[in-house]
């Protein structure tokens, strides 16, 4: 048995509560859970190619394939660089196990699970699109920018509330197609279902990385202060597990509800959560009330 | 050796023991001793309300192991005898079973409950058991199923309502505390009654004998409703202050995983059955130190036939101690011991008898000399008080001065080790499961077309023995043996079903018209010998799943998996690839092994031998 017993891949799409549930995993005194490494997303870009008008394949493995290494000699290098590099950062903090996470690895999942494989285990973060759109939306305010793997979507869809959902059904059936090729090796958790009970979710989640867990440390597993990773800026304001960012996209306006229902209600339906109302058409006669409302309040405020 | 009262021997049960030390591991959640406690105190005031006083049957059919615990030591404390029941079995033998041991009340799984409707009307107190949980989806998808409410209707939800029982009191030694049934269909169940003498008899030995203590972790994957689960489990850890670790349900694919949770939880023994040990022998080479860490003192066989070379070479290989017990649950559990220290072990024996006498004999009952063979024979306070209102069958194994016919033949060497020498008494022993021939016969005359039944073990090296159903039946054997195993898994539990169903015309019949037995088993021994016929490789891969999980071969395919066939279970996969390793003369290694989940993967690895 090595020193290390258990790797896992931690995924979701930004704004899920990967963050959470990382600190969460990180207090389990066998489990080095470290703020974002990027070390994934840096692999599979390593290992990302293009293809020339005429089919040919401009990437690494196809080019060390032409100087005669094979393809499986360049995984288990670069499996070994990443692996062994995680290994040192457990074996620095006492830990049997290591989890890795990083923002935006959903969106790379190919890559990462072409090196990966069956050498880790895979935990899924899901949550509600809306509320996800709707702190992707704060996110972005409060970052200042768009990270780029989201450009294509913020590019291609004027409503940023739509060109959210869409990045969450991309990186969502990402996780679903994963679970579905890898069944025994992947869990998938509800945000919504880790807030309501943590020590129900973690508790499975430990199940399947092979730790069995008194869950209690969960009590005390955002108490700790450590190197802020990317997109974390809001989980840390939070000791406690709390339930206040469930159900926020109520707020958003039903025409633009019943325009990403569509999209969204299959997962939706898959993943247990309620159908959005709406058939994709928007509500002319709400849409005009809401304008109408928003101009009146716009009115007073003047008058004020 | 005096056998001291069970009440003064349950010490993790008393008010000393620490209220924060761990009771139970599981791969989810750990249960302290206070927990237990008030889950127990709690399921006394629950048996109150119910009515049961002491000498009235509860039957406890769970999956649950904290429900299982909580009641098991309610029933101890309270005096009220334990009726613990296969939570898998059919809703036939639950049925029966509840008649036969005329409870007062039944706590079950919901789904035990639903399925054997019956239960529902019986005149029993019936309470349900949900359990709550997390659970997958088919694209790993957890979800929350509601936990139970605090009401009437559940258990343990009800608890919150009951009142505590906490008082002590002293129940006469020789009243029964446990009932286990043997066998246990519409045929003859036979109900095993220990006294509570008996159990403090076994706790006492494994205690002095073993060394268990407060200190110790003992990992124990075994099923509860076997006495190698229940009071090498919950019982022991009650008794101790010890922790009862329970590692997750042991597949030749999750061994590894399970191993892992038995280092990670540092237990300090790991009990299990042989057929677990030959498994062992599979996993690749990345967990030959599994029990290379301090503290870990010994793996605990029992429940079946330890091959002497497999026994060796799991020594060798795990750098560990093999301890082997012998025992049934008429003695509890174990009466033989090969182990633990140098001294007391030599392989290939099953060891000395410790706290009680043993002794072969020849079949005028006579004693027999150092080296004869004859029937094993043991006495003691571990020994049961008899079959439970049934003083025919307890006649036939208990004799008057206390001797208890064990049914195996044994003999001795001049150094007192006992060696296991065969079988008198008709039972399979598949797994370290116990399956009697005659429950099998009963639920096969069920199926369609069958006219007349014999069943057999027939020896194999991993699983100890498979069990071999052969019929007398008119019509295409094909359909035959899949409407007979298909009525064998609505009839029987799980681990009692056939392995195989050989159909004949009719079966061979001695000069009285018997069924002749050695001949049935020389018939079936060359119907499930020798390779299958098949074009290519699939084909005979596809015939060699049909032939060890009891399907037709057109039902299979490479796409089949555990899910999808019906036999494919963690004891046939093992038998699947003992069986494809002899077919096509390869040894399959164990990461191929460990990978496989479709009988698709299997074809690629024997093509790529």
């Amino acid at each position: 048995m090595s020193q290390i017993q258990g790797r896992t891949i931690l995924l979701g799409h930004p704004r899920s509560g990967t963050t959470l549930l990382r600190r969460l995993l990180g207090g389990h005194d066998q489990i080095a859970c470290p703020p974002e490494t990027h070390l994934f997303g840096a692999c599979a870009r390593f290992l990302s190619s293009e293809r020339t008008a005429d089919g040919v394949d401009m990437g690494v493995l196809a080019g060390m394939h032409f100087a005669g290494i094979d393809d499986q000699i360049v995984l288990d290098r670069l499996r070994g660089l990443a692996f062994g590099l995680m290994d040192q950062v457990a074996v620095a903090q006492g830990a049997s196990h290591w989890i890795e996470k990083t923002a935006f690895d959903i969106f790379q999942l190919d890559g990462i699970e072409q090196l990966c494989g069956d050498h880790v285990r895979w935990i899924g973060i899901v949550r509600h699109p809306l509320d996800v759109a709707v702190s992707c939306i704060d996110f972005c305010d409060a970052a200042g920018m768009y990270p780029s793997v989201l450009h294509r979507y913020i590019a291609e869809y004027p409503h940023p509330i739509e060109a959210f959902v869409r990045s969450w059904v991309d990186a969502t059936e990402a996780l679903i197609d994963l679970g579905t090729r890898r069944t025994d090796a992947v869990a998938i958790a509800r945000y919504e279902d880790l807030v309501e009970d943590p020590h129900d979710t973690v508790g499975a989640l430990l199940e399947l990385i092979g730790l069995s867990s008194d869950t209690t440390f969960l009590d005390s597993a955002l108490e700790g202060m450590e190197q802020l990773g990317f997109s974390d800026h809001k989980s840390y304001q939070h000791t406690k597990v709390h339930g206040a960012s469930v159900a926020r996209w109520h707020s958003v306006p039903s025409a633009m509800v019943a325009r990403v229902a569509p999209l969204a209600n299959p997962l939706l339906e898959m993943l247990g959560y309620d159908l959005l109302p709406g058939d994709g058409s928007p509500d002319v006669h709400e849409s005009r009330t809401r304008y109408e409302r928003s101009l009146a309040i716009h009115a007073a405020k003047q008058s004020d | 050796m005096t056998t001291p009262p069970l009440d003064s021997l349950l010490r993790g049960l008393s008010s000393e023991q620490s209220a924060k030390a761990a009771f139970l591991v599981t791969p989810t959640r750990t249960v302290t001793y206070g927990e237990l406690h008030d889950g127990i105190a709690r399921t006394r005031g629950l048996f109150r309300r119910l009515g049961l006083n002491p000498g009235d049957r509860l039957a406890i059919a769970t999956q649950d192991d904290l429900s299982l615990a909580q009641l098991y030591g309610a029933c101890l404390l309270s005096g009220v005898v334990a009726v613990v029941l296969d939570p898998h079995a059919s809703a036939a033998e639950i049925t029966v079973l509840v008649t036969k041991g005329r409870v007062g009340a039944i706590i079950a799984d919901a789904a035990v409950v639903e399925r054997a409707s019956a239960v529902q009307h019986t005149e029993a107190n019936v309470v349900a058991i949900a359990t709550p949980g997390p659970a997958k989806s088919g694209f790993g998808l957890l979800r929350r199923i509601p936990k139970p409410e605090a009401n009437d209707t559940n258990y343990p939800g009800l608890l919150r309502n009951e009142e505590p029982v906490d008082d002590r009191v002293e129940f006469a030694p020789e009243s029964p505390a446990l009932i286990l049934f043997t066998s246990g269909t519409t045929s003859q169940p036979k109900g095993v009654v220990l006294t509570r003498r008996n159990l403090a008899a076994q706790m006492a030995t494994l205690g002095h004998h073993f060394g268990f203590n407060a200190t110790s972790r003992v990992a124990n994957p075994l099923p509860t409703h076997h006495t190698d689960g229940l009071n090498q489990g919950p019982l022991l850890a009650m008794t101790y202050g010890s922790v009862w670790i329970r590692p997750g349900e042991v597949s030749m694919q999750s061994l590894g995983d399970v191993l892992d949770r038995v280092q990670q939880d540092r237990a300090t023994h790991f009990v299990t059955v042989p057929t677990v040990i030959s498994m062992m022998l599979r996993l690749p080479e990345a967990w030959d130190d599994a029990f290379s860490y301090d503290g870990f003192e010994f793996v605990a066989s029992s429940a079946g036939y330890l091959d002497e070379e497999i026994w060796r070479r799991v020594e060798d290989r795990f750098d560990t101690m093999v301890v082997n017990a012998y025992g049934l649950t008429e003695t509890v559990m174990d009466a033989i011991y090969c182990g633990p220290t140098e001294a007391t072990r030599r392989h290939g024996t099953i060891g000395k008898p410790i706290d009680c006498e043993a002794k072969v004999v020849d079949d005028e009952g006579n004693d027999l000399d150092v080296g004869s063979v004859g029937e094993l024979l043991i006495r003691g306070d571990n020994v049961m008080s008899g079959y439970f209102e049934d003083a025919e069958a307890t006649a036939a194994v208990l004799t008057d001065d206390g001797w208890l016919h064990t049914g195996d033949l044994a003999r001795f060497d001049e150094d007192g080790f006992c060696t296991i020498a065969g079988r008198k008494k008709n039972v399979i022993i598949r797994g370290g499961v116990s399956v009697y021939p005659e429950d099998v016969n009963s639920a096969l005359l069920g199926a369609p077309s069958v006219t007349a039944v014999a069943t057999v073990g027939i020896p194999d090296p991993a699983l100890g023995e498979r069990v071999v159903a052969c019929v007398a039946a008119e019509g295409d054997p094909d359909t035959v043996m899949a409407a007979a195993l298909e009525h064998c898994r609505r009839e029987l539990a799980a681990e009692k079903v056939p392995n195989q169903v050989v159909v004949l015309d009719a079966l061979p019949l001695g000069p009285s018209g018997k069924v002749e037995l050695a001949k049935v088993t020389q018939i079936v021994s060359e119907a499930v010998a020798g390779p299958v016929e098949g074009e290519t490789i699939a084909d005979q891969v596809l015939n060699v799943a049909a032939r060890v999980f009891g399907e037709s071969a057109d039902q299979l395919s490479p796409a089949s998996t555990p899910d999808s066939t019906a036999g494919w279970d963690s004891l046939s996969f093992l038998e699947l690839i003992m069986s494809l390793e002899r077919q096509f003369d390869m040894v399959i290694p164990p990461r191929d092994v460990m990978t496989m989940a479709s009988l698709g993967d299997a074809v690629l690895v024997v093509e790529n031998r």
